[in-house]
């Protein structure tokens, strides 16, 4: 297997090339989250190391915001732009699936239909 | 046994309790997370709320999204739901008023029992009247939480079935 490169095995599996093996060697879990052009697979759970707790991991996060000099944004401005994120993640990935049957409620709702 | 009762939390509310920007969802997450809840509070999470938050939280950090996660998988949360709600219950809620994209989180906060929607977005708290679910912000919920109100509508709830 080349250095770097993942095989999607016939199965379904991936395979990561021997060069990698020791690196996630104690990992037990991986999370994968689509990103816009690849997905990423995230190392969650490492043998021997404690899960965090809700309260532990929010206490991180919140150093975290502070390391990175705090939220720059208004609430209004976190609102807005949660609401155009939800909008994009809607339109790309969920709107597909409800297309027919919002079709079919705008055609006898013309009034309803988004501008 | 008190009966579980389910509630969906608002992207926002992540937000601005994660980053300090608001002092009532610094309170509510702090209180969700330290609280022992067992089984009679439950938080579940739409797919579509797991995503806005871990994007949001891309700035500060790769490792940001693996913490959120921790949160996700600990007591009174329990993970993320990936299903879509039925076709049936999205066009209540855009029938009701909401846009498309809001419509589908009422819908998943009907479709799997939670009785509240805790959301600092006014369009949601404004424009959603509806008896299948309550829509209030971190304030208002946290207050019933530290009145026990939550327990009582709970068992409310559950004489009145």
């Amino acid at each position: 297997m080349k250095a770097n490169v993942v095989q999607v095995l016939p199965d379904g599996h991936l395979a990561l090339p021997e060069q990698m093996k020791k690196a996630f060697a104690d990992v037990k879990t991986f999370w994968a989250e689509s990103r816009d052009e690849f997905i990423v697979l995230m190392p969650l759970e490492r043998t021997g190391e404690e899960s965090l707790s809700a309260s532990e991991a929010l206490e991180e996060m919140r150093q975290m915001v502070a390391r990175a000099g705090g939220m720059k944004k208004t609430p209004q401005e976190v609102i807005e732009g949660l609401r155009a994120i939800r909008k994009r993640i809607w339109e790309t990935e969920y709107r597909p699936r409800y297309a027919e049957v919002l079709e079919e409620y705008y055609a006898r709702h013309p009034d309803r239909r988004p501008r | 046994m008190p009966a579980t009762l389910t509630v969906v939390l608002d992207s926002n509310i992540y937000i601005f309790g994660i980053a300090r920007v608001m002092p009532s969802c610094e309170a509510l997450l702090n209180v969700l997370s330290r609280g022992k809840w067992e089984s009679r509070l439950r938080v579940i999470t739409p797919h579509l709320v797991e995503r806005e938050v871990t994007r949001s939280l891309e700035p500060i950090g790769l490792s940001a999204s693996k913490l959120f996660y921790s949160i996700l998988a600990d007591v009174p949360w329990s993970g993320v739901t990936y299903e879509a709600p039925p076709d049936e219950l999205m066009l209540k809620y855009l029938e009701l008023g909401l846009a498309e994209e809001d419509a589908v989180i009422a819908a998943f906060t009907e479709w799997l029992g939670a009785k509240y929607l805790v959301s600092e977005n006014r369009h949601f708290l404004e424009e959603l009247k509806t008896e299948a679910l309550q829509v209030v912000d971190a304030a208002e919920f946290l207050n019933m939480i530290e009145a026990g109100g939550i327990l009582a509508c709970t068992e409310k709830r559950v004489t009145r079935f």
